[in-house]
């Protein structure tokens, strides 16, 4: 007994300390008071609980982060399926290569990758004058400072999240399940619905689970795309933390948003119940 | 029940065939093996006959109909995978009913079917389990129910038994060819492992290297293999060199082991010498004073429990193998009497 708790250790230390104790300490200065001689005050209040909540403001804000997660979610998951499906089943020389392409957004960092969304997107940027140059328009196409091109370049960013778990549970897949389906009688089709769709399901939750945080917790690619007309929330906390240095009520509003977002995803755990998966 | 015919089947690979140019007609209600080692062809040709890869060449009918260019969900085929492919996501009901929902089948029809089907492979009181919630035999059983509730023409089953451990094994491969026989169905059987193919099929296909190296009842394949690779692949095999002589107008093989004669439809002629196949029980052993007896040396003796094997050394360095009932007799490095019981003897081709 004494020597499983001992083997437990670490990954409990690394559990306490890099997340216990962060999140216990984010919590704890959410309930302090506003101080103008510091980041917070002593003592506890409910007041920056009371400020967000009842602020048609932050709600605003937060209904606006969380649509764009949805609809970046929901994007991935469009795109990102039948490129896992074609990473998973098409074999062959290219494979390698066509992973290699399909992940390389990994491989450079986010704000560098949002900064080249603004190049192509931005009122002088690349597609813009192509197509004044074309004669298509001599106005501007609104491509950025938009939600589109903060979902556009949100989808992009995140897509490798979406593409890698159902990759996985494709790969994992018994190709003779599908053949079982075919030779009891279903077409492609129906044996693709009633048997690898609902076999991949996990992994389609946790590509959803993590485009999805993600998404409503990025900071740099909506500030950088959204060029402030967008707003949502992180953006506002950073600068609720940092510009007005106001601890207590940053920590409030970040911890709202994660409610907001842990709710959202406690309903869509429930309506993609695994039973079998147990 | 149906009658499958197989015509000059095709199957390339790059340049390597897999399946090549093979004939084969299946009657109705009989169980054939595909045997032979692996990678010579056995589940590529099952996978033609079910559809779900397409001849380079060659023709499938079913009961006379060209089912080439058909799909395999339009085959009416029944299949049970190596690895079962039970549906991991459905009971088991539920996966009994999957067929038959995609016939269309109306649900009381359904009901009835799945829960005859549960019973002919005795997992009632099972319907409403997972797959992981059984066994490996029980998963076995609803793999083999699923494929036959749809009543479909033919049967197929690609090595259904190796994943099962030994004793399993011998007990599903009675339940299946029992089973086969209460239904009737026409069913293809692929293997590598000859006692399942002995014990179960009216006839046994052996292939080597893509092609049908021989094809007959067990007792054929065993008794009359048409070469050395047949012989060596089913069983135990000793071969003896013999010269052919004629005696009263029969062909004779004087052998190390004595004189016996030759089949009828033998085509040797006298002076020829060739190799004919004696198999390990067809010996035995006596004290090597016994009259009549052809005297050796033991080289080796294992006990494996129902039969010993011995290795014997003969008067003109042949070793033979040999397999007598119960525990060993006789010891290492003793002198042995041999004895022949077998008539006639089998040649296996000519030796050069
Ligand atoms: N999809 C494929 N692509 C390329 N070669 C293949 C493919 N499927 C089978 N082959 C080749 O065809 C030959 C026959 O394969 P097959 O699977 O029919 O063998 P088998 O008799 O079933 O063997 P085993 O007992 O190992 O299952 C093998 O040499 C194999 O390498
Ligand atoms: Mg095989």
């Amino acid at each position: 007994m004494s020597r499983r708790l001992l083997l437990m250790l670490p990954a409990a230390l690394v559990l306490i300390f890099l997340i216990v104790l962060p999140y216990a300490n984010i919590i704890v200065i959410s309930f302090r008071p506003l101080s103008p001689d510091g980041a917070y005050g002593q003592g506890f209040t409910a007041a920056n609980y009371v400020t967000v909540l009842t602020s048609a403001h932050y709600w605003r804000q937060i209904w606006t982060t969380i649509w764009i997660g949805l609809v970046t979610t929901a994007l991935a998951l469009l795109l990102g399926f039948p490129v896992a499906w074609d990473l998973a089943r098409n074999r062959g020389r290219s494979q390698a290569l066509r992973r290699a392409i399909a992940l390389s957004p990994l491989l450079v960092g986010i704000v560098v990758r949002s900064y080249g969304w603004t190049i192509l997107l931005g009122n002088n940027g690349v597609i813009n004058r192509l197509a004044r140059a074309l004669g298509l328009t001599q106005s501007i196409i609104p491509l950025m400072y938009n939600r589109f091109g903060v979902i556009v370049a949100l989808t992009h960013v995140f897509l490798p999240f979406m593409i890698l778990p159902i990759m996985g549970v494709l790969q994992e897949l018994d190709p003779a399940l599908e053949q079982a389906g075919r030779s009891l009688g279903a077409s492609p089709r129906t044996a693709f619905r009633r048997i690898v769709l609902p076999l991949c399901l996990p992994g389609v939750q946790s590509g959803c689970v993590m485009v999805f945080i993600l998404t409503i917790s990025a900071y740099v690619t909506p500030m950088l795309l959204g060029g402030m007309r967008v707003k949502t929330m992180p953006m506002t906390v950073v600068s609720t933390l940092i510009d007005a240095f106001r601890w207590p009520l940053g920590a409030a509003q970040a911890l709202v948003l994660s409610l907001c977002g842990g709710l959202i995803l406690i309903a869509f755990m429930r309506l993609t119940p695994m039973r079998w998966n147990r | 029940m149906t009658e499958v015919v197989i015509q000059d089947l095709t199957k390339r690979y790059g340049a390597a065939a897999a399946v090549d140019s093979i004939s084969l007609s299946i009657s109705e209600g009989e169980f054939v093996s595909l045997l032979g080692p692996s990678g010579c062809g056995k589940s590529t040709t099952l996978r033609l006959v079910a559809g779900f890869d397409q001849a380079d060449a060659g023709k499938i009918l079913f009961d006379g109909q060209d089912v080439s260019p058909l799909p395999p969900e339009r085959r009416d085929i029944g299949m049970v995978f190596q690895s079962y492919a039970l549906f991991p996501h459905m009971t088991v009901a539920q996966n009994l009913a999957f067929g038959l929902q995609m016939r269309k089948a109306p649900r009381a029809v359904i009901e009835e079917r799945v829960a005859r089907a549960l019973d002919l492979v005795r997992l009632d009181g099972k319907a409403d389990r997972y797959p992981r919630e059984l066994s490996g035999g029980q998963q076995q059983r609803v793999a083999l129910a699923r494929a036959l509730v749809i009543e479909p023409r033919i049967l197929l089953l690609d090595e259904p038994l190796a994943n099962l451990d030994a004793k399993l094994r011998d007990e599903m491969r009675l339940f299946i060819g029992e089973l086969q026989r209460r239904v009737g169905i026409t069913t293809i059987y692929v293997t590598h492992d000859q006692a399942e193919a002995m014990n179960m099929s009216d006839q046994v296909v052996v292939m080597f290297k893509g092609r049908i190296e021989q094809r007959g009842s067990p007792r054929d394949i065993y008794e009359r293999p048409n070469g050395l690779e047949v012989a060596t692949f089913i069983g135990q095999a000793n071969f003896l060199s013999a010269t052919v002589t004629v005696d009263t107008g029969r062909l004779m093989a004087q052998t190390a082991l004595g004189t016996r004669p030759l089949p009828p439809e033998s085509d040797a002629s006298p002076g020829q010498v060739l190799s004919v196949l004696v198999r390990p029980e067809a010996l035995t052993l006596t004290d090597s004073a016994a009259p009549g007896a052809v005297s050796g040396v033991v080289e080796l003796a294992q006990y494996n429990g129902a039969f010993t094997e011995y290795r014997i050394r003969l008067a003109d360095q042949e070793t033979v193998c040999v397999q007598t009932p119960g525990p060993a007799r006789h010891s290492r490095g003793v002198g042995v009497g041999l004895r022949l019981a077998m008539d006639p003897l089998w040649p296996i081709g000519s030796d050069a």
